[in-house]
This record gives structure tokens, C-alpha cells and sequence, in this order.
């Protein structure tokens, strides 16, 4: 494991009441996390914790110091009305920076630097969700954090952009994925949350040993299994819609 | 003939022209965060501070300025985690009408004769002095310099106000300065120009153009012109046929919109 960057010692989350409770693990430099759980689980609220715009109820939070952070938030969460050009809604991610490179660059690295002077609202769901990674990638971060980044984007996007986070972390980047999709955790996730406030479950490490836990198993009863695919674990719902490699 | 008639009303104007540069700044802001209705309460709250100065026999704008000030600070006070037992909706719906019972009140049981809401609705703007235009010119300079500094930050958090908490932005202090500079220059227009023109100025010359202009620097600088160029129209068509000035200006705001609004269809 790489220097740790975040780490966490019985933490508890959420507003007011407690979410989940006696939460602890160590992300550390250049791991590349898959942060899942289904919807209402509290992946928003651990992330919003664990990047400091939220408090936690209890525990220890230790962040380490003059990290830079890229965040990616859901496209639901942005204006898309006003009328800003691409170019500068890649700039807006950077106001507190100086002597960054030009936009053009992170632009680029998407795939989208000939359309830095359209208005953002004009873009296409795919293409504005490539512009929010540039706007992150602008920054220079020692941490990406994305948050559900494939939500209505069409496959070849999801492609480009799983590709894109797959460079990025051999480049060094530390990754957080966060998703409510299993299918959307790769091989290239070497770790693993898995979060249930409903279920009270909260799990982290490697991929190998989350996918094995018996508490995971206990929380979601018949509705997981693990099978056997192409020499590979694969960890499959009952009903067989999604599926993920568990080694 | 024209220019007779300018420099009879160019306090007037020139005091339209001051309150409409900015306020139509604030409105583009407010439109696109679709806000609109927190300026519509903090005018109620201006004009119940004024109210309640004219029964106690206080300075009307500073009466006007604390009751905003009251009404923002509670708004900032409200846990922004979206789980209050009101929504926000609500609880400015519910400030509107009781700010606005307490100033119907305040005036009829004020010591001023003649002074009634309606004066206070749609103002005088033809009352308005050298000394008011020199306030509020004083009022303008100080948020010119502060949308000076501060333009790109609000313009973030407008955009993504998430991913600016994220960044590091306080988010928290940029709206409470947002508001305040929008509460001062409300407290002072809404004592010069009514409460309607006030309320005009924030959101016509906004919703024009947003249809006229793409830019982000288009669209305030058109908001900015249709807000002068209005007043200038509104002023000299009330004097030309003998209407209210401060309705006059109104429709004057109001006639750019359905071009806008045509143009940003075929786009």
C-alpha cells in the first residue's frame, strides 16, 4: 500500500442520527477504490465526509496534508442552464490554483478540446459528463473522486471513460469510484466498500477479501452467489443481471 | 424638446438607470438559480423595515436594511442539509405573507398621513433626489467592487455549488455575501423606486436575455443595457403620455422578452 491519504478510525456518518457507525479503513496513494452500495446506502454522505464538507458524528478522520483533490459530481447536480462555455466551465474547477497548464490539455485527454468554446448546455449528456472529468483533470489531482460518472451516458462513453480512469490510476492518480452498479466495478478496482445503512453493513479492502465476507453474504441472503467463470470468481446476483470478477 | 424633457427628469432616470445595473446583475443570478422568490421576500422585508421606521419614526433604509439583514441570517441559519421540517419554498412563501401583513399593519398605524403601501409598492421615482441618486451610486460602486472580486467565485457556486464545497470554496460566506449585497441594494432601491420596479429590474431584464445573448459575459451585458435602455424608454413614454413612471418602465423592461424568448427557441 502506498502512503496513506485518507484513513478513518470508528468513524460514524450521516445527519444528525447516525447513518453507519464504526467505520474504519486506509485508502492509500495510487489505489484505485470501487465505492458501492445501492441507492440511499450513504456512499454520497462517507464521500462527503471523507472530503471534508461534511462532519463526522464520531470517530477519526485523518486526511493527508496539501493533497489536491478532482471531484466529479453527479450531472444532476450542476446548473446546466447558465450560459457558460466549455472552456470555462473547466476553468471554474480551478479558481483556487495558479500556473496550472492550459485547459486545452485536460480537454484533450477527453477527447473534446475542439468544442472548448460551445456552451456547455448544448452538449450532449456524454459530453458534458467528459467536460466535469476535464474540469477534475484540469486540477492536477492526487485524488479523482467520481460520483455515479456513467449515470446516462451512452456505452461508448462509459468505455472512454472507464479507459480514461484505468490511465490515470497507472499514472499514479488514486481513484474512487462511487456506483450503485456492480457491473460498473471492473477488474482494474483493486478495492472495495461495500456500504448498506439499511442492512448496517459496511466493508472495506481488497477486492478479494470484501467479495469473500461472510457479513456480505449474511446481509444480502439468497440474492448473492459467488460462481465459478472462466477460471475467475465472479460474484453474481441470483437473478443474473449483474455480475462482477471477485479475483 | 427631448432634451428639455431629460434634464427635467434626469435625477429620476439616472437613478433608475444606477438601481438597474446592478439588480439586473443579481437577476441573472437568481433566474438561473431559479431564486427568484428569495428576492421577491427580501423586497417584502425591505418594505416592512420601511414600514416599521415610519411608525416608529426611524431612518426608512436602515429600518429596511436590519429587517433584510433579519431575513437572511435566518435563512443562513437554516440547516442546509435539506431535511428541515419546512422547504425552503415554503418558509419564504410563509416570510412573504407575514412580512407583508406586518408592513400593511406598520403603515396604518403609522403617524404618516398620507403615506400608504402603494407609495411603497411602486414608489416615486420621480421624487428621487440628487442625495438619493448620490446613495445609491455610493451602494453600486461598493458591489461593482465587490462583483469585481468576487464575480468567478459566484459564478462556481452557481454553476456547482457541490463540487465548490469540495474544492474548498466557502460556499457558505460567498452566499451570504450574494444576499447581503443583494438585501443593502433592495433597501435602498426599494425606498427610491418601489418595491415593483425594484422586483422588475431583477428579474425582466435577466429573463430577456437569457434568450438574447449565449455568453455568459453577453448575458450580463445585455441584462445590464435592456435595464438602462428600459428606463430611459419607460421614463420618457410616462412623461410623453402622462402615466406612472415606475409602471411605465415596467412594460418598457417587459417588451425585450418575447424576442428573447422567440431567438433562444430557434437556436
Amino acid at each position: 500500500m502506498g502512503d496513506p491519504l485518507f484513513t478513518t478510525q470508528g468513524l460514524a456518518i450521516g445527519y444528525r442520527t447516525p447513518l453507519l457507525s464504526d467505520i474504519s479503513f486506509s485508502i492509500g496513494r495510487g489505489e484505485y477504490w470501487g465505492v458501492f452500495g445501492p441507492n440511499g446506502a450513504g456512499k454520497t454522505t462517507l464521500i462527503k465526509t471523507l472530503l471534508g464538507v461534511q462532519r463526522p458524528l464520531a470517530g477519526v478522520l485523518n486526511r493527508a496534508v496539501g493533497l489536491r483533490l478532482g471531484y466529479v459530481p453527479q450531472l444532476t447536480s450542476v446548473r446546466e442552464s447558465l450560459p457558460l462555455c466549455v472552456r470555462q466551465v473547466v476553468e471554474l474547477g480551478a479558481l483556487d490554483l495558479k500556473g496550472l497548464p492550459p485547459v486545452g490539455e485536460a480537454l484533450s485527454r477527453v477527447g473534446l478540446k475542439d468544442l472548448r468554446k460551445e456552451p456547455f448546455s448544448a452538449l450532449s449528456g456524454g459530453q458534458r459528463q467528459r467536460v466535469m472529468v476535464a474540469r477534475a483533470l484540469h486540477r492536477r489531482p492526487d485524488v479523482l473522486v467520481l460520483d455515479e460518472p456513467t449515470n446516462g451516458v451512452d456505452l461508448v462513453t462509459r468505455q472512454a471513460l472507464r479507459t480514461l480512469m484505468r490511465e490515470l490510476n497507472a499514472e499514479g492518480v488514486t481513484v474512487l469510484l462511487i456506483t450503485h452498479l456492480l457491473n460498473e466495478i471492473g477488474p482494474e478496482v483493486g478495492h472495495f466498500m461495500w456500504l448498506d445503512a439499511r442492512e448496517g453493513l459496511f466493508l472495506a479492502g481488497d477486492r478479494a477479501s470484501v467479495l469473500a465476507d461472510f457479513r456480505l453474504r449474511q446481509a444480502y441472503g439468497a440474492g448473492l452467489k459467488a460462481v465459478e467463470v472462466a477460471g475467475e470468481t465472479v460474484l453474481a446476483w441470483t437473478n443474473g443481471e449483474e455480475a462482477t470478477h471477485a479475483s | 424638446m427631448l432634451l428639455d424633457t431629460l434634464v427635467l427628469v434626469k435625477w429620476p432616470l439616472l437613478g433608475a438607470v444606477l438601481a438597474s445595473l446592478p439588480l439586473a446583475y443579481f437577476g441573472v443570478f437568481l433566474l438561473e438559480r431559479r431564486m427568484v422568490f428569495v428576492s421577491v421576500s427580501l423586497a417584502q422585508a425591505a418594505l416592512c423595515g420601511a414600514s416599521l421606521a415610519f411608525f416608529f419614526g426611524w431612518e426608512p433604509r436602515l429600518a429596511g436594511l436590519a429587517v433584510v439583514g433579519g431575513v437572511i441570517a435566518a435563512l443562513a441559519l437554516r440547516s442546509r442539509d435539506g431535511r428541515d421540517a419546512l422547504p425552503e419554498d415554503a418558509v419564504l412563501g410563509i416570510l412573504y405573507v407575514v412580512l407583508g401583513g406586518l408592513s400593511v399593519i406598520f403603515l396604518s398605524k403609522s403617524a404618516q398621513g398620507g403615506l400608504d403601501e402603494a407609495t411603497l409598492l411602486f414608489g416615486s421615482l420621480l421624487g428621487v433626489s440628487p442625495k438619493d441618486v448620490a446613495v445609491l451610486a455610493a451602494v453600486c460602486g461598493l458591489l461593482f467592487v465587490g462583483a469585481l472580486l468576487l464575480h468567478k467565485r459566484f459564478l462556481a457556486v452557481a454553476f456547482d455549488a457541490e463540487t465548490s464545497r469540495v474544492l474548498g470554496l466557502r460556499v457558505g460566506a460567498l452566499e451570504l455575501a450574494f444576499f447581503s449585497g443583494l438585501g443593502a441594494l433592495l433597501a435602498v432601491s426599494i425606498g427610491q423606486i418601489g418595491v415593483l420596479l425594484s422586483f422588475a429590474y431583477l428579474v425582466l431584464p435577466a429573463a430577456a436575455a437569457r434568450g438574447l445573448a449565449k455568453t455568459t459575459r453577453g448575458v450580463f451585458i445585455s441584462a445590464a443595457c435592456i435595464g438602462a435602455l428600459g428606463s430611459a424608454v419607460g421614463t420618457l413614454a410616462s412623461i410623453k403620455w402622462d402615466v406612472p413612471t415606475g409602471a411605465a418602465i415596467c412594460l418598457a423592461l417587459a417588451v425585450p422578452i418575447p424576442l428573447g424568448l422567440m431567438i433562444r427557441r430557434r437556436a
